[in-house]
């Protein structure tokens, strides 16, 4: 039993639940249910029962209604309770074993043909684990599977996490305050800067101050029917004209210190976030598509920049602004300073009261517009496949529906923002009309002079700039906070393929292992099921089987793309997880069946593999791939750009070019996915010539559908439903007429088919 | 390079030793002679495998039908026969050098030149102007117009103040 179930068990067994049972080996939760009245009657149903004149009759289906259960297993039984009653108890047959049923909107754990407990799909990856680990259990193996780790609940709503959140908690659940802590901690290097423009907005608002004082002085003092002291009157003048000099000068030097500040937390901020992305494990960033992986390190940091050049920068200033004026105000007249400030607090509360609504307006459009950029992303990348299928209006009709709905809310929210930000407005600066009333009436009767309300005029001008931005902050807070929590998801998520403590960094000699390997994709479907596999140095193993069997996903293991989820993969007696992963895949070369070249020369391409080569090392891989008799009649030869501004390269131009990659990367163990599948059959026999010389004393694996292309291959293995059905040479899997004969003989016949017409 | 690699691919290199490049007609031809084996390849066709990086090194040598006899490492070990190649490669990869930009106007992408060039003023059109201008490092960019003709700014930062203007934001 895991821990949260103990917890759980023990919980509701202190509630009432469970009386008379044992603690179980393992224990579910399910929420719907499909018995019959004669079996089962919900406590809720007993009582409508009472009121109903003629009652169901018994054996009468319910249909399927929510419920609270659980189902205790033990290695013998499962004993199902609902709503605090046992319901069932079924005897587990030995041998019998659980299965888990994926259906349209439920999922029902299954004992042979019996259904045991039914649940909405959101427990579908915890009955498969259920069902996995009772088999473990049967086979009296560790419970705990590594792959537990991926059911993974809220610890705060307990509501199962989506694909791509990470952390201990759901995005709803993120606590705004630590959202503020990280953006704090990022700031790190640029603290100086941030004390020193904060400092200065100090002077600024003191400058800012006394100005409205030098006015009374003015005012008082100076404009005198009568008086003429011109002299003073010049002082007061230049002071005035000294002090907003001063302010405007300061103000420049504290912008641009801020902006050099926010821009040093972006870069940092972008450079963590894609250090971050590239550090995690390729399940783990195909749970969300590339244009949303774009949308947060473009835009959600643009989002956090501009609110910590513009935004930031004004708060502090308007809050410093806010409580000086609010200081003197008061000192001067407290009860003009409480009718200034008097509408503040039910602004406030509205502020608290809508706080909610406007972080979920921000959420919505943040998910409409990262959809559209998804969508663009999508579109752009596979701009081949839309023209050749002729789909380029209905993908017309999708990008309008979606920015059309991405407008809809944006239109939405500004229609509430156009109610509501007025309203605030009008809140916060309805103390001016009381403001006049009361200075005319004090000077009408003679208790304060004009000076002192020409001071209080601009008092009062500049308390009201800070009230109104604070008006307006709910909405540019609300927005930052969105995107820094969408940056920060990311910063959070658990790197799930990691290096240990004191990884391994050593020169393999390509021994390959794999022991009882089992993995799976969604905790759906097993992909590799017990399989086991010695490759010694030197040997060239060739893959073959149907699609979908698991040979890329078999090779992307050995690559440690992904962690298995049973057994271990060995090589040269060391389980990969132990070694360092920069130092195993700088070992490993590949060539896969998705051709990707990287924007720049057709060179750059060549020696990414291997940065500091040679030309002559350059030329000669490309030699070999058969790739350096098309460069050289390109006009720019190995300079030719490729990819986005530059020449298109053909398919097979591309394979040769990744294969190049490959030889030059000159590893110990070499993975060939369908290597030359886009080559005529000339140049590939010419490729797997050269080949055939690089592969000698190097551990190859090979997939190829093509079975003529591992003709060289040491062993062929042939998968099937995800394990190992047959293995041998060519030879002997041709004598033994199994499956890899069939696929030989299909082949053939195909080709001859080919040949005839 | 790797040991592998070199066992299995061998490339030529063109040397004054083993090879006699001669004017023939407006074009050049090759001799080679290899392990005591002359062999007239007739008219051949030069070819820069890096023409951005270098000019008179790296330069592949074609036969009529383009498949490749070798490589010449550098140019300048011929001696002699240096200025035919170098006349020869000149030819092919006709590339003025602009000294001063006159006028440059872009409008929606597309873009008219007025230049100062090595070999006197010309004027030419260039489509698509970012993705026309290859930058090439240190201040040196190809420039392709509509009919596929490159220009070359050897040094951006040499160009007068006037002329740098025009470019700095393609470069």
């Amino acid at each position: 039993m895991t821990e949260q179930e103990r917890k759980l068990f023990l919980s509701l067994k202190e509630q009432g639940w469970f009386s008379g049972e044992e603690e179980p080996e393992m224990m579910a939760t399910f929420d719907l249910s499909e018995k019959r009245l004669a079996k089962f009657e919900p406590k809720d149903q007993k009582k409508r029962k009472k009121r109903r004149k003629t009652p169901p009759a018994r054996g009468t289906r319910l249909g399927v209604t929510l419920c609270e259960g659980y189902a205790l297993i033990y290695r013998d039984s499962v004993a199902v309770w609902q709503e605090g009653i046992l319901t069932e108890r079924i005897p587990i047959g030995e041998g019998e074993s659980l299965t888990c049923e994926i259906g349209e909107g439920s999922v029902s754990m299954l004992l042979g043909e019996k259904v045991l407990f039914v649940s909405r799909l959101k427990q579908k990856t915890a009955y498969y684990l259920l069902a996995k680990r009772f088999d473990d259990l049967c086979l009296g193996k560790e419970v705990e599977r590594e792959s537990d780790r991926k059911v993974k609940l809220c610890i705060k709503c307990s509501r199962p996490m989506s694909p791509g959140e990470s952390g201990e908690v759901c995005s709803r659940c993120r606590s705004k305050k630590r959202i503020l802590k990280q953006l704090w901690d990022v700031m790190t290097g640029s603290r100086l800067y941030i004390a020193t423009s904060i400092i200065l907005f100090f002077v600024v608002t003191g400058v800012n101050l006394i100005a409205p004082y030098l006015h009374r002085i003015l005012v008082d003092t100076y404009i005198e029917p009568g008086y003429a002291f011109l002299e003073g009157f010049a002082i007061v003048i230049l002071s005035i004209l000294a002090a907003n000099l001063l302010s405007r000068g300061i103000s420049i030097v504290r912008s641009r210190i801020l902006i050099n500040a926010s821009n040093g937390v972006i870069i940092r901020l972008r450079d963590e976030v894609f250090e971050k992305v590239e550090n995690l494990s390729v399940s783990n960033i195909q749970k969300r598509t590339a244009g949303n992986l774009m949308h947060r390190i473009n835009n959600d940091t643009s989002v956090i920049q501009n609110f910590l050049t513009n935004q930031f920068s004004q708060l502090v200033e308007q809050l410093l602004m806010f409580l000086g004026v609010g200081v003197i105000l008061f000192v001067y007249d407290w009860k003009l300073a409480l009718l200034i400030i008097g509408p503040m607090p039910l602004a406030f509360f509205l502020n608290l009261k809508f706080r909610r609504r406007v972080g979920r307006i921000y959420h919505t459009q943040w998910e409409k517009s990262s959809q559209v950029d998804t969508f663009l992303h999508d579109i752009f990348s596979g701009i081949r496949v839309v023209k050749s299928f002729g789909t380029e209006e209905r993908e017309n009709k999708r990008f309008d529906a979606l920015t059309y709905e991405e407008c809809r809310i944006r239109m939405r929210n500004e229609r509430f923002f156009a109610v509501f930000s007025p309203i605030l407005t009008f809140l916060l600066g309805i103390g001016e009309i009381f403001l006049l009333y009361y200075t005319g009436y004090m000077n009408l009767s003679g208790d304060m002079t004009l000076g002192t309300i020409s001071m209080f005029s601009s008092y009062v001008g500049l308390i009201y700039g800070p009230l109104q931005f604070f008006g307006r902050l709910l909405r540019s807070f609300s927005n930052m906070l969105n995107s820094a929590s969408k940056v920060f998801e990311i910063l959070d998520e658990k790197v799930d393929v990691a290096d240990t403590e004191a990884p391994i960094v050593k020169p393999i000699e390509g021994t390959i292992e794999l022991k009882n390997v089992a993995f799976d994709y969604d905790e759906r479907n097993a992909v590799l099921k017990n399989v086991n596999l010695t490759v010694k140095p030197g040997e060239m193993i060739g893959i073959v089987g149907k699609s979908g069997v698991g040979k890329s996903t078999l090779i992307n293991l050995v690559m440690r793309m992904y962690d298995v989820d049973e057994g271990e993969i060995l090589i040269d007696g060391i389980n990969i997880k132990e070694y360092s992963q920069e130092s195993l895949r700088s070992q490993i070369g590949a060539v896969l069946q998705e051709t990707f070249l990287f924007s720049g020369s057709i060179y750059d391409n060549i020696a990414y593999a291997k940065p500091n080569a040679t030309r002559e090392e350059v030329i000669a891989a490309a030699k070999v791939a058969g790739a350096h008799r098309f460069i050289i009649k390109l006009p720019d030869g190995y300079n030719t750009k490729v990819g986005e501004r530059g020449y298109t390269l053909s398919g097979g131009e591309r394979q040769r070019v990744t294969i190049a990659r490959a030889l030059l990367h000159d590893p110990r163990i070499l993975i060939l996915d369908e290597a030359t599948s886009a080559l005529d059959t000339e140049t590939e026999k010419q490729i797997q010539d050269a080949l055939q010389i690089l592969i000698k004393n190097r551990t190859t694996l090979a997939i190829a559908h093509r079975l003529s292309t591992l003709r060289n291959a040491t062993r062929l293995i042939v998968l099937s439903e995800g394990t190992i059905a047959e293995e041998g040479t060519h030879e002997e899997l041709m004598a033994k007429k199994g499956m890899y004969y069939d696929l030989v003989m299909a082949q053939r016949q195909m080709f001859s088919t080919k040949k005839e017409s | 390079m790797n040991n592998t690699l070199s066992q299995i691919i061998e490339i030529l290199y063109l040397t004054p030793e083993n090879s006699v490049f001669t004017q023939k007609g407006d074009f050049v031809a090759l001799t080679t002679v290899q392990n005591g084996e002359k062999k007239d390849h007739g008219i051949v066709k030069l070819r820069r495998l890096f023409p951005f990086e270098e000019l008179w090194n790296d330069i592949t040598v074609m036969d009529a039908s383009g498949e490749e006899i070798g490589v010449i490492a550098s140019i300048d070990c011929f001696k002699e026969m240096a200025d035919i190649l170098k006349n020869e490669l000149e030819r092919v990869y006709f590339t003025p050098k602009i000294s001063k930009i006159y006028a440059m106007k872009d409008k929606y992408g597309f873009s008219t030149w007025d230049v100062e060039t090595d070999i006197g003023r010309v004027t030419f059109s260039v489509k698509d102007t970012f993705r026309s201008i290859v930058s090439l490092g240190g201040g040196r960019a190809i420039i392709t117009d509509v009919d596929g003709s490159r220009y070359e700014i050897v040094d951006a930062s040499k160009l007068d103040k006037s002329s740098y203007k025009k470019v700095e934001l393609y470069l």
